[in-house]
């Protein structure tokens, strides 16, 4: 074609220069849609119309890949133009087409009787195709030549553009996946219905959401930004723990705290949380969801607590199985001791009075008998003699007063009896001080303690009680004159101790009595209270002292007796007085 | 014949994440002491228990369990859980149980909690 001319003109100059002129306008215009952000639509139907209307085609086509490598094809045709979608068989046709350069193996489009295909290349990459379609003639090799060329370089601008509405297409899904991230992570943050904050590395707040304004009481964010996360805890050190944690292991998981809300209550969280740390290990920020427990605690907390109260009442129970195992005994015992009392006591009754008469007689005989001497002393001493008066009359003394000791012995034991089973008259409660008690009763006690034990006192302040108080000094008198029997059945050189102690323990009066005596074997501590229990002599004791004592204090007074090792080597026994104690006479 | 709680004390110490617990005789009162100290909360609540009831089991008649809280420096509800399942064990086995030198933000859990009278302290 070379040094062609046409009416002067040098027409393979002109074509050079339109060529090279749609190249550079080509190019200009990829690069100008890139950075204009124009899509593939405005470009390829541009470039299509611009190569038609420059080799008087009647169709043009560029089948190109957009950022998906889904083809279209950006059709010239009839002056207008518009995008297509192209099927796979659509680009099979242009591939073959492109292959075997027959000029009629392809009109473009259909809608031209002469076209010629060329395929896009760059860098071993098919970026499309160029379908150029004439009806005037079919292209000469000059065009072929010119086309070819062109569209050598534009291939890679098409490239180009291929990789760009790639990279579009990948910064726009992007940009919509972090869009559609960051939606969801800013739902997240202000929906929760749990505290999320983030803190710094010094534990100050930074961010904090409304579920965790509400669960501190706080209602403007910015009470709660810029302050110590610990101000919100109850204990600081939890949190100072919480922090060691963390900085240890990088995250915490289900951290239990309690928080102290602006009005003073608490609030049962935990937390999850985990370190951001730098390059260099620090932390950097800290980022927690705290969640309130409190329902989950309380829950919890009925069950440790009935587990525990019926841990208690099981305890009370075998407790007052005990009690009333010992007070059944005592009412049988009773009821026994009540007839036996009832049947003795009308019998003794006349007995004693007799005796007393049958005494005031005797005494009245010998008197005669004086006087009668007096007047007839012969016959009187010879009547003695023969009958032994002299030691009838001296004996006698003696046999009235052991039968008054008899008597008197056989009216306590009546009389015991009778108290025990609550034969007397109910007395009534009134207040009675228990220190001037146990001194009243040391008085009375004198006389069986003196020569076997010192008694040592360590009374504290007690406030007076409501009690029996008669029958409250029989049980101090009964505990301490055991405990002197007991030192004294040990038969020692030195005298004894009993340490008579009293103090106030909640609503009770507590009276213990230590001695340092033999003590009492466990084996006879369950039966210590048992009526007509005793290990005196025959004679020395009833039996039934500390069991009235037991009646006293445990039925009458709804308190304890109890009896255990003492520190001082002996027994101890323990009274239990309420101080507002309900008479009960049941 | 049951074993002197000098030879049952050994295997009763140990380590369980953030708590360590050493057995150890008690004179005064009678019968077995664990120290703990560290944190007793949800990680370790349950070895703990198993360790203490383990304990209790060794404990005699007139004798007690002590708790020695004075290196306990966290407990959470899950401790607080285990220390009263240990008490009511206690009370069924008629056994006393106490704890001693609790740290007060220790204590202040248990009376949170509302468990601080159930429990005896010395």
């Amino acid at each position: 074609m070379s040094g062609e001319r046409e009416g002067g003109r040098d027409v393979e100059l002109e074509r050079n220069v339109a060529s090279r002129t749609l190249e550079l306008e080509l190019r200009n215009a990829f690069l100008r849609s890139i950075a204009s952000a124009q899509s593939d639509t405005v470009v390829y139907t541009a470039a299509a119309k611009a190569i038609g209307e420059l080799i008087s085609a009647d169709a043009v086509v560029i089948a190109y890949y957009d950022g998906l490598s889904t083809p279209y094809a950006a059709v010239y045709c009839g002056g207008g133009t518009r995008i297509e979608p192209l099927g796979a068989e659509d680009t099979a046709r242009l591939e073959r087409a492109a292959s075997e350069r027959r000029d009629d193996a392809l009109a473009a489009r259909d809608c031209a009787r002469y076209s010629a295909v060329f395929r896009l290349e760059s860098h071993d990459e098919v970026c499309g195709y160029l379908a150029v379609g004439r009806d005037a003639a079919p292209l000469g090799e000059s065009e072929r030549a010119f086309l070819k060329k062109t569209f050598s370089n534009f291939a890679h601008q098409a490239r180009m553009r291929k990789q760009y509405s790639r990279d579009e297409h990948i910064r726009r899904e992007a940009e919509q996946a972090l869009r559609k991230s960051e939606e969801r992570l800013r739902t997240f943050f202000a929906e929760s219905k749990d505290m999320i904050y983030t803190a710094n590395a010094d534990d100050v707040i930074a961010s904090i959401n409304g579920a965790g304004l509400k669960l501190l009481g706080i209602d403007d964010r910015f009470e709660a930004i810029g302050r110590p996360f610990a101000d919100h805890v109850m204990s600081p050190e939890d949190r100072q723990n919480f922090l060691r944690r963390i900085g240890n292991q990088g995250f915490v998981i289900d951290y239990e705290y309690v928080l102290r809300r602006r009005d003073g209550k608490t609030v049962f969280c935990i937390e999850s949380a985990h370190a951001v740390k730098d390059a260099a290990g620090a932390i950097v920020e800290i980022q927690g969801i705290v969640k309130d427990i409190s329902e989950r605690i309380a829950s919890e907390r009925e069950l440790w607590k009935a587990n525990l109260e019926l841990a208690e009442a099981n305890e009370n129970l075998k407790q007052t199985r005990l009690i009333a195992v010992q007070q059944e005994k005592l009412a049988s015992i009773g009821q026994l001791a009540a007839g036996i009392a009832h049947e003795i006591n009308n019998p003794l009754g006349f007995l004693n009075s007799n005796h007393s008469i049958m005494t005031a007689f005797l005494d009245k005989l010998r008197a005669a008998w004086e006087e009668a001497s007096a007047l007839c002393p012969d016959e009187l001493s010879r009547i003695a003699d023969s009958h032994d008066l002299g030691f009838v009359l001296e004996e006698l003394g003696n046999v009235v007063a052991e039968s008054d000791e008899g008597f008197r012995r056989i009216i306590d034991i009546v009389q015991n009896l009778r108290s025990f089973s609550r034969i007397e008259t109910s007395p009534v409660m009134s207040l009675y001080n228990v220190n001037e008690g146990i001194k009243s009763t040391l008085v009375v006690a004198r006389n069986e303690v003196k020569y076997v034990a010192d008694i040592e006192l360590d009374l504290g302040d007690l406030p007076t009680i409501s009690a029996l108080g008669g029958e409250i000094n029989q049980v101090f008198l009964n505990v301490i004159v055991n405990a002197a029997h007991a030192i004294a059945s040990q038969k020692r050189k030195e005298k004894g101790k009993i340490l008579i102690s009293s103090r106030l323990d909640k609503e009770s009066a507590i009276v213990v009595v230590d001695d340092d005596g033999p003590g009492i074997p466990d084996e006879n501590k369950l039966k210590i209270f048992d009526p007509f229990f005793t290990t005196k002599a025959p004679g020395k004791g009833t039996g039934l002292g500390l069991a009235i004592s037991y009646d006293i204090v445990v039925r009458k007074h709804q308190g304890a007796l109890s009896v255990s090792d003492s520190p001082q080597g002996g027994a101890r026994f323990r009274v239990q007085l309420p101080i507002q104690s309900a008479a009960s006479e049941g | 014949m049951p074993k002197p709680l000098s030879d049952l004390i050994a295997g009763r110490s140990g380590s369980f994440g953030e708590l360590s617990v050493r057995a150890g005789i008690s004179e005064s009162p009678p019968g077995l002491c664990l120290t703990l100290s560290g944190s007793l909360d949800n990680d370790n609540s349950r070895e703990f228990r198993a360790l203490a009831q383990s304990a209790l089991e060794c404990v005699g008649n007139g004798e007690a369990l002590i708790l020695d809280l004075a290196g306990l420096g966290y407990v959470s509800s899950a401790g607080v859980g285990a220390l009263t399942t240990l008490l009511a064990d206690a009370k069924r086995r008629e056994t006393y149980l106490f704890l001693g030198r609790m740290q007060e933000r220790v204590k202040a859990v248990f009376e949170l909690l509302g468990f601080a009278d159930f429990f005896s302290y010395i």
